[in-house]
Order: C-alpha cells, then structure tokens, then sequence
C-alpha cells in the first residue's frame, strides 16, 4: 500500500470527523496500528481537532456536573460535590504553584545573594590587585624613566675576592635625587646576615639601608647620599650596622 | 510546541483515566472541567435546545463513566473517543421519539438559525481564538465548523456551501494541515492560562 497517497486521500480526517462506515473505521484502525507513519499523522490531525475543540468550547450549565456524580457511586466526590468545586480545584493548584514559584523565589534569591557575596569579594580582590599593580606599575614607569633621563649615572661595582663573580649597579639621579640598586648577582646571604648599601663620599662610607635580594623588578629605590662618588656593599650583622665590616666588602664601584 | 500541548493534554487524560478506571468520581471532575465545554459544544451545535443539550452531556458523562475499560489507547486519542461518544449520542438523540415530540412544538429552524448566530459571536469574542482562526480563511472556517461541531458530512457541507464536494475535501484537509501548525501555540498558552 503506498502510504503516502492513503495519507493525502483524506480518509483519516473523515476518520476524524466521524464520517466512515464502522468497517471503514475499522479498516483505518487497523492501518494505523500496522503502519507507524500513519498512526502519527492520524494523531497530529487528532490533536489539531482535540485543540481547537478544547479551545472553542461552550462553558455547560451550572448543575450539569452535580447531578451526574450524584448518579454514579464511588470515592472523590460526595453528595456535597457541587459544580463551584472548580474554584476550589483552581485554588488548590493556585497554592501549589505559587508555593512552588516562592520556594523558587525564595532559592533563587539565597543563590542570588550567595553569587552576589562571592562577585562583591572577587570584586575587592581584583581592586586590590588592580591597586598593587597600579602601583608597581607606577614604580617601574618611575624607574625606566630615571633610567632613560640623560642625567642618570651608573655606578657599576665589581665582585672583590669573596666574590669575583659578583656584579651590582646603582643608577644616581643627582637632578631628582633618587637612587636604585640593582643588586644584580650576589650570592644569597646567611639567615642571620644582610647586605648593606654604602656611599662613600669623600672616603668617608654613609650608611644606605640594608636590602633584599629578588625585589620585583629587579631595581629597588634607596635613600640618596649627596656627593657620593663610589658605592659598595658589605656583609653585616642582620639589621645591618653603622659602620662597615671592610673584610665583608663584596663589591664596590664608581660612578661612570 | 505542538508536542508541549501534546504532553500536557496527554498527562491529563492519563490521569482522568487512570481516575475512571479507579472508579473515582475525582476523574468525572476533572473530565468535565478540562474536556466539558469542549464536548457540550458539540452538542450544541446539533442539539439546540439547551436544555437537552445539558441531559445529553450528562448521559455522555455516564457512558463515559460506564464505559471507560472500553477505551482502548492503541485506537487513538481519549479526546478522538470521547468525541465519537458524544456525536453518536447526539445522532441518538435527534433520531428519538422523545426528542422529535418536543422538536414539534419548539419551532426548531429558528432556534437553531438564532442559536448558532449566538454561539459563533462567543467564538469569536474569544481573542485566543481569534487569532488563531485569522490564519484560516473564512471558508476553511465555515468548513471546520460544520464537518466538526454540526457533524455535518462532507456532502452535505458541499450542499450547504455550494462548493463542489472535492473543493470541500481539499478545503478541510488544507485546515486541518493550518491548525496544526498555529494551534501548538495558541493552545498551550490559552490552556496554561485555562490552569
């Protein structure tokens, strides 16, 4: 049988419509429930009625409903089952649904929150870092352009026998009064010990701070000493001290 | 969207079954609040006198009752049967004695002429339906509703019409295809709404 052509010949809308014989339903019956392709268009047509019969229907007279479950005997209605019971029903659904929608709500806002705590402290931490950077940045903006200023000079200290390998730098601002260390190679200290800076100004060694190793960057800013000619680094007690150690001297330097 | 409403009106008449064949009045309930106008229209529309319309609805409801284990799902869809049900009774009633007595006296033309001007002004009232039915054009409408809620035949659509009997098939066919496909929407949303 070729479907397709049973299909367009119309017999299953009149099946639909109730217009076949009872052998005819029958034989359309038996169609549909040997050929699959059939079956599912009788239930698309069936369906487009169902829709447009539920849809376009006519509400019954008040009573009609009551009076036919007063005929019949069983649970789920009872002799005071009126018609007005399809409020109640309506209600009933009313209050699952909107019980449903408030826990939804109600879940949605905890997560809400929840999602809203978390971006507020993502939030902060991105500020923070945004502010550290900032700050680095503004550090090395600073840096390269003391370092690109004609007027900077370099001091660069060589490595004396403790440490022939060792190289450090200063570059000298006389104009902007800034100095930076890079302390370039040194070895790494003991724990109770620190590297300290030294200016020598006319041979006399003033005091510059003690420093880390490993500063972001490579280059930290330290303290400016007016006139110094030559620069060293020492190894000293932890804290550093106010004089040099001159058998702890590492490198030393002059100013190109 | 036409498989959502598929689903929907599938579940539910799954329910009311599963109800009916429990023997519990919870399903006539529910047959009558989603399926009742539905099924009242259709006797409306050939039985116009209200008031018999509403005995045959209730005699459709007790064969519904009465008769839910001959329902068969393989056949098709609760709704097609119930449908079936209800036509039939319809046919049942127009052909009793009792009916045709009464019909006597009730001066029936123009009741059924007044009648059915007023129900297609509620149908088209109906603003869902309204849209819907702008997809059709006006003589596929006039062909659902006469081969669907008046039952009329085919033939008896192309006699009322006075359109050939082939145009009449093509016609209905050419409806129903439109139906299916604007009705997915309209449908789930207006029984959405309808819960």
């Amino acid at each position: 049988m070729n479907i397709q052509e049973y299909i367009a010949s119309g017999v299953l809308e009149s099946y639909l419509l109730g217009e076949l014989s009872p052998q005819e339903q029958a034989e359309v019956e038996k169609n549909a429930a040997e050929y699959p392709e059939i079956r599912a268009e009788l239930d698309q047509i069936e369906l487009a009625l169902e829709q447009f019969a539920v849809m376009s229907g006519t509400p019954p007279p008040a009573g009609t409903l009551t009076e036919v479950l007063q005929r019949v005997s069983g649970p789920g209605g009872g002799t005071n089952f009126n018609a007005n019971r399809g409020w109640l029903w309506g209600l009933a659904i009313l209050s699952v649904v909107t019980a449903g929608l408030a826990y939804n709500f109600y879940s949605n806002h905890q997560n809400a929150i929840q999602e809203r705590n978390q971006l507020q402290s993502d939030l902060q931490t991105l500020a923070e870092d945004c502010n550290e950077k900032d700050e680095q940045l503004t550090e090395l903006s600073n840096i390269i352009d003391i370092l690109s200023d004609p007027a900077t000079r370099a001091a660069r200290m060589q490595g004396t026998e403790l440490a022939p390998q060792a190289i450090a730098q200063v570059f000298v601002n006389e104009n902007t009064q800034q100095v930076f260390l890079d302390a370039g190679n040194l070895p790494t200290p003991p724990a109770d010990k620190s590297y300290q800076l030294w200016g020598l100004v006319d041979g006399n060694p003033v005091d510059m701070g003690v420093f880390e190793l490993n500063t972001a960057g490579g280059l930290q800013a330290v303290p400016f000493v007016e006139g110094a000619q030559t620069y060293a680094i020492t190894l000293e007690e932890a804290g550093g001290q106010p004089t040099p150690d001159l058998t702890q001297l590492y490198v030393i330097g002059n100013v190109s | 969207m036409l498989s959502n409403y598929n689903k929907l009106s599938s579940d539910r008449s799954a329910k009311i079954i599963g109800l009916l064949k429990a023997r519990d009045k919870s399903g006539l309930s529910l047959l009558y609040e989603y399926y009742g106008p539905a099924l009242f229209r259709i006797l409306t529309e050939r039985i116009p006198q209200k008031e018999v319309a509403k005995e045959a609805l209730q005699d459709v409801l007790m064969k519904i009752w009465n008769n839910i284990e001959k329902y068969d799902d393989n056949k098709g869809r609760f709704f097609t049967w119930m449908a079936r049900i209800t036509k039939n009774y319809a046919i049942d009633v127009l052909r009793s004695k009792k009916y045709k007595q009464g019909a006597k006296t009730d001066s029936l033309p123009d009741y059924v002429h007044n009648d059915s001007a007023l129900s297609e002004e509620n149908y088209i009232q109906d603003s869902g339906l309204r849209n819907v039915l702008k997809n059709l054009s006006p003589h596929e409408q006039r062909i659902i509703e006469l081969l669907y809620f008046k039952g009329y035949t085919q033939k008896e659509t192309s006699e009322e019409l006075d359109i050939p009997l082939g145009t009449v098939k093509t016609r209905a066919r050419r409806a129903i295809k439109t139906l299916r496909g604007i009705l997915g929407e309209e449908g789930l949303m207006r029984l959405l709404l309808l819960v």
